[in-house]
């Protein structure tokens, strides 16, 4: 787990001179379940896509291995990074069994014809992810639990071995998110892929990070393992004083800090 | 459709047979109707035996060319029409609604102006760059922080139709009343004077743009999904749109500048197509041209039987199912 996979130097972005990260650096490890945390607008988007090459920073350079992302081609990309965008847009009535094949196009020769071995690895990636019953129905007409895994089994498709997944469980409830976050666990521990999740859910990605990055306004507060995270101090730099962390068991919790209303303590 | 499955070889060549069937069964039909009625047999005795008689030359100068045309132009309008709606993720996109269409006729009229077409052995240079700015240009309206609004383009698209309308209304009047007609007549959509020497000169292009748009049609499957995602997939979003964006243009002002203003045959065939064998490009695409073809086949035997002996501009018909279609599907089909 030691061997760095993905590593960001000195990344500097801005959008229409509005600076969105700030001289950012660090490294993800082969194997790692890693979780970038931070308060909306805190650049978690933009640092992925910066990730799988689809954005050019100003400044600073994305390492994959030894070599610098934006000397592959789109396709080599796609062959090593996996990203799974936070919104999907499908205009056309394509089936779940068509959208997870598209996973496949990277791997595909000139005339983008999928053979035998490409339907079995869409197969696979459908089980894995349990959505192979749902193989013939349109992906517009589906729920958003199941579209997530839809999704997921389509980058599962792309072999890549760096899985980015964009706020994977912002518009799902308590357990269908908690269902796509064992997915993403299960595929780190057993296919041996790299995960990296951004979400501003701190409880959600503790419990399943091996290494927590939170970030605010562009910049990194700090990267460790959720057990030093999850404390006030660090939280305090980027939530203010707001909240506080309790342990259930062996587990810490963020919960919002019971607020003085009308000079009275309300519990 | 329910048990649909996914892209493969024989499924393509299945489906695409049998709309090359219906185009056969379309030719039989443009060559025997007519002002003239010819027999089956005496319209085959003219094709493979042709001598002096008239029934040999209406065959041969008339409707051959005649049948030809429509079918070429039938296929370009909706191979272009499926990639447009392609591009810009929409199902409604259609290059007369976009006002691709009538950018592709004012640099026609330009061509014929200037009589460019002549110097560059019938390249529709003004025509293509129109197109081709139109379509960019209703593209880089939609976008609205990198998702197409289906109403600023589609309005955007109107606009830019209507002044480029505006435009060729004032070339017109310039114009002296000799050329005046024919170009009105060739601007409603019109195949009745094609020749042999005129589809001659279009198939090369229409060739050279099809083939490389039908190998890369993968490719929009994923840039239907968005640049994005499409770029995280393994397309360069930025130059493969570029390349769809001119192959298509370039297919549409081949036929505008041939044909004139054929509206809706590329919104209309490509969405039955989709409805009936899913959205899958690699399937769509070729499908759809095939089935277009035939479909302008059939639409221009309307436009010169209906009122016989005078004949309608193939235009009109397709407006007149292709308007009333458009408005369903912008009511109840969109979600």
């Amino acid at each position: 787990m030691e061997e760095g996979i993905l590593k960001i130097e000195k990344i500097s972005f801005s959008y229409k001179n509005l600076p969105v990260l700030k001289d950012i650096s660090f490294e993800i490890k082969r194997g790692e379940f890693f979780g970038i945390v931070g308060p909306n607008g805190s650049g978690k988007t933009t640092l992925l896509k910066i990730m799988d090459g689809i954005l050019k920073p100003e400044e600073g350079e994305v390492y994959y291995g030894k070599t610098t992302i934006h000397k592959l081609a789109r396709k080599e990309i796609a062959r090593r990074i996996s990203y799974v965008p936070q919104e999907h847009e499908l205009p056309f009535a394509f089936t779940v069994e068509e959208t997870v094949l598209m996973g496949r196009y990277s791997h595909l020769g000139i005339l983008g014809i999928e053979g035998k071995r490409d339907r079995e690895i869409a197969k696979i990636a459908m089980e894995k992810c349990k959505v192979f019953h749902l193989r013939e129905r349109i992906v517009t007409e589906i729920s958003g639990g199941e579209k997530q895994r839809v999704v997921i089994a389509r980058a599962l498709a792309q072999e890549a071995e760096v899985m980015l997944l964009d706020e994977p469980t912002a518009h799902l409830d308590l357990s269908s998110a908690i269902e796509i976050m064992n997915l993403l666990k299960n595929l780190q521990e057993k296919e041996k892929k790299t995960v990296v999740i951004a979400s501003h859910d701190l409880n959600l990605l503790s419990n399943f990070s091996n290494r927590i990055m939170l970030i605010a306004e562009g910049r990194i507060i700090s990267i460790d393992v959720p057990s030093r995270i999850l404390t006030e101090d660090v939280l305090k730099r980027v939530y203010g004083n707001m909240l506080t962390v309790v342990k259930v068991g062996n587990t810490s919790f963020v919960v919002p800090k019971i607020l003085e209303v009308h000079g009275k303590n309300t519990v | 459709m329910k048990n649909r499955n996914p892209f493969t070889l024989s499924k393509f060549i299945k489906v695409f047979s049998l709309f090359f069937l219906l185009l056969i069964l379309s030719f039989f039909l443009s060559i025997t109707s007519g002002i003239v009625q010819i027999d089956f047999r005496a319209a085959i005795v003219a094709i493979f035996n042709p001598d002096e008689s008239d029934i040999s030359k209406i065959v041969f100068y008339i409707r051959l060319p005649r049948f030809l045309m429509g079918a070429i132009a039938g296929w370009s309008l909706c191979l272009s029409g499926a990639v447009f709606q392609g591009i810009l993720r929409n199902p409604l996109a259609d290059s007369y609604v976009l006002g691709v269409a009538s950018a592709s006729a004012l640099g026609a009229v330009i061509d014929r102006l200037i009589s460019l077409k002549i110097a560059f052995l019938g390249f529709p240079l003004f025509s293509f760059l129109f197109a081709s700015f139109a379509i960019a240009f209703v593209y880089y309206m939609g976008m609205v922080n990198g998702s197409l609004n289906t109403g600023r383009m589609i309005l955007s698209g109107v606009i830019l139709g209507t002044f480029f309308s505006a435009c060729i209304t004032f070339l017109l009047t310039i114009l002296p009343k000799k050329e005046l007609q024919s170009i009105f007549f060739w601007l409603l959509g019109d195949l009745s004077t094609s020749e042999m020497r005129t589809v001659l000169r279009v198939i090369p292009y229409v060739l050279l743009a099809s083939a490389p748009i039908l190998i890369i049609s993968h490719r929009l499957n994923l840039l239907s999904a968005g640049e994005e995602e499409a770029s995280a997939l393994g397309v360069n979003p930025k130059s493969t749109l570029t390349i769809f964006f001119l192959l298509s243009s370039f297919l549409t002002a081949s036929i505008v500048s041939r044909c004139g203003v054929i509206g809706f045959v590329g919104l209309i065939i490509p969405h039955l197509v989709r409805t009936s064998f899913g959205p899958d490009a690699r399937l769509l695409l070729p499908v759809s041209g095939i089935a277009g073809a035939s479909f302008l086949v059939l639409s221009d035997i309307i436009a010169r039987t209906i009122l016989s002996p005078s004949e309608i501009p193939i235009g009109v018909i397709t407006a007149f199912f292709g308007a009333p279609f458009f408005l369903y599907l912008l009511k109840w089909k969109r979600k």
